[in-house]
């Protein structure tokens, strides 16, 4: 058998190459030398970060990565600038069809979340989802490395997705987010209840010897006395869990950090012609 | 956009499909009749509700046919009070299990999909990146602290977890002295990296003799199944992989290890790659883990190189070159002594954390140690002395390359028989059997039967006496099982409650017996098995009824009772009668090595070659079995005694030797 390879993906990045990507992204001229990486910045980019030049380094050997904390309010500084906005992107892929199937142009839209639940439990998570835009037969969607950015040529060529397709979308991808929460919601808030519940069963207790006491032919007392008392028990103890409850969820948010259209396009030459995707 | 978000920008979750009970309804059901709903509790999709009939609280479900009922107003008018159902009651509108918000901008972004523009892919990469990255949290509060199974907490343990977290980003040299936990920090380390996702794949490397004691601790404490390195097996699959040092620098598991990209590596007794030159010190440098935790009490034994190397390993080029470092940093003349010990503070002090016994305020509880030496009673010693002549008899008659067959047999044997006559019954009966003793059989036979004769022990009525002399909880440790059982059975005659702790038990009857010696029992009667890493902190006397010829073994069973968190001094009775192999490794262990007085830190490097798992018993067989008098006893062992003195004293002298070195140079403070 052989042994595994390095499972390390892509995703990885150090956060030297991270902010060095920022950077780049954001127009600033970058050169890599070894383990360092020098940025020459727009004046926009200067002006926000107070500096004309940037260097990076990584840490001698290159294994922990340190990055530009020798000036840690700079690499706060950079970090924000890559998170400054949400980005919206559109992406193609050849159009692909299923046996016998004609090769049409399709839509789907991919929302990038990012979820504070607000419990210290649960941990944030960036969330995607990837959804398509129109109703019955929407096709197969093209594996996420078939994606790329339209040539200009097929920019002209596509069209704007319909808004009330995109609207149906919206509060699907909603739904799909409560599920998210409540799965993930749930162990705590179960623990939550539980607590209330175990609180609330030497009440329970009290209550049954009243009703017990109820029956037993001591009538004397006014219908439902006692059954009143213990609702009210009961109530404050709903009230409790209630406010509980809203006090934890009122910090669960949802924010939509990117979002990307995809659209599988038919060409001149279908992908099979091409030799797969692009 | 249209069905977006509530009105107040929230979304409610889990509207469920119940019935909508509350508790104060009032029902009627076709059997019971009229009742009234005191407890309701959602289940997937349906209530179970408790509702008290007239004969009795039921609980059922909400799919039941029930029918609600509504009373009628008086006929004066005034709602009879209270009316269980009535707005008052029931008013209580159950907040929806779950709620979220829509961060700001999503409209903004909505609308962009429709219109543009776009952002290039390449910034649409970078900002999720970030995203991600950003994911990650702070290290100011550590999550692990909550998922810890019957650690308690030092404050100079979570310290160095936070230093090593915050400040030397997961690449730590852990140096502190004997008996402060450095394998509490390295499983604080890890289990916070495992917690936060940044550490998928961990390796832990120890000494051979270690490793059964760490899986058993991360297991135990830090909720950790650990895969332990076995050839044969595809251990490479495993994330968490425990293995010996040795097992896997060996050439057919190298390239593997190295293969398996572990994101963090801990090694334990790191003092072993002291030498730049050595397959281990390569094989972890070639490993280049993110994250590297080295743990030793003693990282410079004889040179201020040593302690380059291993920095070396954690920080390359922090202390500069080999020869820059030995020119800035080492007196001229002396390896050992160090200069410009301020700016080398400086250095260390990024990678190293060192916390002394004297920088902390926690008691360290003293070992008190009687040996109580007795004469076996007439028939025992009779015994003893037939079973001692016919193994060696056995062994010495047997060529070289024959005698390992039964030579385990013969040192089980003749170490049951130091343990009790009973441990040793079952052994002479199976030796019976066996067609090596072919010629030897009715002589064993005969001592099979005069083992059986042997109803009491001379050992016993000393422990009996400790017991009954004091109302202390007491551990009683023996090797063998029939040993155990006597005891356990010879006690309970005597009143005493006792509670018994094998390795045949499950997890669930360990851990009863555990909770029964807490709770009610005074003794508890144990073999080492399993036993390790079991919190016996609440007891503070510890019996060996036999004796280990183990050094390690014989620490290890010390060691659970005298640990961090022992607030009594621990008294330690060893019960050796006169003129048995047991009473010759005791005055080793106890004359030479001084176990019983102090915690050694390195027992492997006292041992030196006697450190492998086995190698000690069988020198000491090898020594009882071929001697030909006592004089042969006296001198062999003497030489054996010799041999660890000197590995004793050559740790006190390094101990020391880091003490003076490193006290001055390290510290362990969590920057602001």
């Amino acid at each position: 058998m052989k042994p595994r390879r390095n499972r390390r993906g892509p995703e990885r990045s150090e956060l030297p190459e991270l902010l060095a990507a920022i950077l780049e992204a954001q127009g600033a001229t970058v050169e890599r030398q070894g383990s360092a990486w020098e940025a020459a910045l727009p004046s926009t980019l200067a002006r926000d970060l107070g500096t004309a030049r940037v260097r990076i380094l990584a840490s001698p050997a290159g294994r922990a990565a340190r990055g530009a904390e020798n000036d840690a309010p700079l690499t706060e500084r950079i970090l924000l600038v890559g998170r400054s906005r949400g980005a919206v992107t559109r992406l193609v892929a050849p159009a692909q069809t299923g046996k016998g199937g004609v090769a049409t142009t399709r839509h789907w839209v991919r929302f990038h979340w990012r979820i504070r639940y607000g419990i210290d439990g649960v941990a944030e998570e960036l969330l995607t989802q990837t959804l398509p835009l129109g109703g019955k037969g929407v096709g197969i969607r093209p594996p996420d490395a078939a994606f790329r950015e339209p040539t200009d040529e097929e920019r002209t060529r596509l069209t704007a997705p319909e808004p009330e397709a995109l609207a149906s979308v919206w509060s699907r991808a909603l739904r799909l987010i409560e599920s998210r929460i409540r799965l993930r919601m749930k162990p705590h808030e179960d623990k939550m209840r539980r607590e209330l519940h175990r609180e609330m069963r030497q009440l329970s207790i009290h209550f049954r010897s009243l009703i017990a006491e109820e029956r037993s032919g001591r009538r004397r007392r006014a219908e439902d006395r006692e059954a009143g008392r213990m609702l009210q028990l009961k109530e404050d103890w709903e009230r409790k869990l209630a406010a509980a409850i809203r006090q934890r969820a009122h910090d669960t948010e949802a924010q939509l950090v990117a979002a990307a259209l995809l659209t599988s396009v038919v060409g001149a030459r279908s992908s099979r012609a091409r030799g797969g995707p692009v | 956009m249209g069905p977006a978000v509530s009105r107040d920008g929230r979304r409610g979750v889990g509207a469920g499909l119940f019935r909508g009970f509350r508790v104060g309804d009032r029902v009627v059901h076709k059997t019971f009749g009229e009742g009234l709903i005191v407890e309701v509790r959602d289940r997937d999709g349906f209530e179970v509700l408790e509702i008290a009939f007239p004969e009795g609280i039921r609980r059922l479900t909400s799919l039941y046919p029930l029918e609600p009922l509504r009373r009628a107003p008086r006929s004066d008018g005034a709602e009879s009070a209270p009316t269980l159902a009535s707005p008052r009651a029931g008013s209580l509108e159950m907040t929806p299990r779950a709620e979220f918000r829509i961060g700001a901008g999503a409209e903004e972004m909505l609308q962009r999909i429709l219109t543009g523009p776009y952002d290039p892919l390449r910034e649409h990469d970078v900002h999720l990146r970030t995203e991600r990255y950003t994911l990650h949290r702070g290290f100011d509060r550590l999550l692990c602290l909550e998922h810890l199974h019957d650690v308690q907490q030092y404050e100079h343990q979570v310290q160095a977890c936070m230093t090593v977290l915050r400040r030397m980003r997961g690449r730590s040299l852990l140096a502190d002295e004997v008996g402060l936990g450095k394998t509490i920090e390295a499983g604080l380390v890890l289990k916070e990296y495992l917690l936060r996702g940044l550490v998928q794949r961990a390796l832990v490397l120890v000494p051979a003799s270690l490793v059964e004691q760490w899986d058993q601790e991360l297991r135990r404490k830090f909720d950790l199944e650990f895969a332990i390195l076995k050839h044969g097996t595809a251990w490479w699959e495993e994330p968490l992989l425990l293995a010996s040092m040795d097992t896997a620098k060996l050439l057919r598991h190298r390239d593997k290890v190295a293969a398996a990209a572990f994101d963090l590596v801990v090694v334990d007794e790191a003092h072993r790659l002291k030498n730049q030159k050595t397959l281990a010190w390569k094989f972890l440098d070639r490993l280049a883990p993110r994250y590297l935790l080295l743990l030793t009490a003693t990282p410079v034994q004889n040179d201020l190189h040593e302690l380059y190397n291993l920095v070396q390993l954690l920080r390359p080029g922090l202390l500069g070159t080999y020869r820059t470092f030995g020119r800035e940093y080492m007196r001229r003349g002396d390896r050992r002594m160090p200069q410009n010990t301020a700016r080398l503070a400086t250095l260390l002090g990024e990678t190293m954390i060192r916390t002394t016994r004297a920088s902390t305020s926690i008691r360290f509880p003293k070992r008190e140690v009687k040996n109580i030496l007795f004469d076996l009673s007439e028939p025992e010693r009779a015994l003893y002395d037939d079973v001692t002549r016919l193994v060696r008899r056995l062994v010495q008659g047997q060529k070289e390359s024959r005698r390992g067959a039964i030579k385990l047999t013969l040192l089980t044997l003749q170490k049951e028989i130091g343990s009790s006559t009973f441990a040793a019954a079952p052994t002479l009966a199976k030796l019976m059997q066996r067609d090596g003793v072919a010629p030897f059989r009715p002589e064993v036979e005969a001592l099979w039967r005069m083992a059986r004769c042997i109803d009491n022990n001379a050992k016993f009525e000393g422990v009996a006496r400790i017991i009954s002399a004091s109302r202390e909880k007491v551990v009683i440790f023996t090797q063998f099982r029939a040993t155990l059982e006597f005891l356990a059975r010879s006690l309970r005659a005597g009143g005493i409650r006792v509670a018994t702790f094998h390795g045949a038990l499950t997890l669930r009857e360990k851990e009863a017996a555990i909770a029964q010696f807490r709770d009610r029992a005074r003794v508890l009667v144990s073999t080492e098995a399993g036993g390790e890493g079991r919190n016996l902190q609440f007891c503070h006397v510890l019996v060996n009824y036999d004796l280990p010829w183990n050094p390690m073994r014989i620490e290890q069973r010390i060691g659970r009772l005298h640990r961090l968190g022992q607030e009594h001094d621990v008294h330690v009775f060893n019960f050796t009668a006169r003129n048995t192999v047991e009473s010759y490794v005791l005055e080793i262990v106890h004359e030479k090595i001084n176990l019983f007085r102090s915690v050694i830190g390195d027992l492997d490097m006292v041992l030196g070659p006697y450190a492998e798992a086995g190698t000690f018993e069988d020198a000491v067989f090898k020594i009882w079995a071929q001697a030909r008098g006592d004089r042969d006893l006296e001198r062999e062992f003497g030489k054996l005694g010799a041999a660890l003195l000197v590995g004793r004293k050559r740790f006190a002298a390094v101990e020391e030797l880091d003490r003076r070195l490193l006290d001055g140079l390290s510290s362990n403070e969590t920057p602001s």
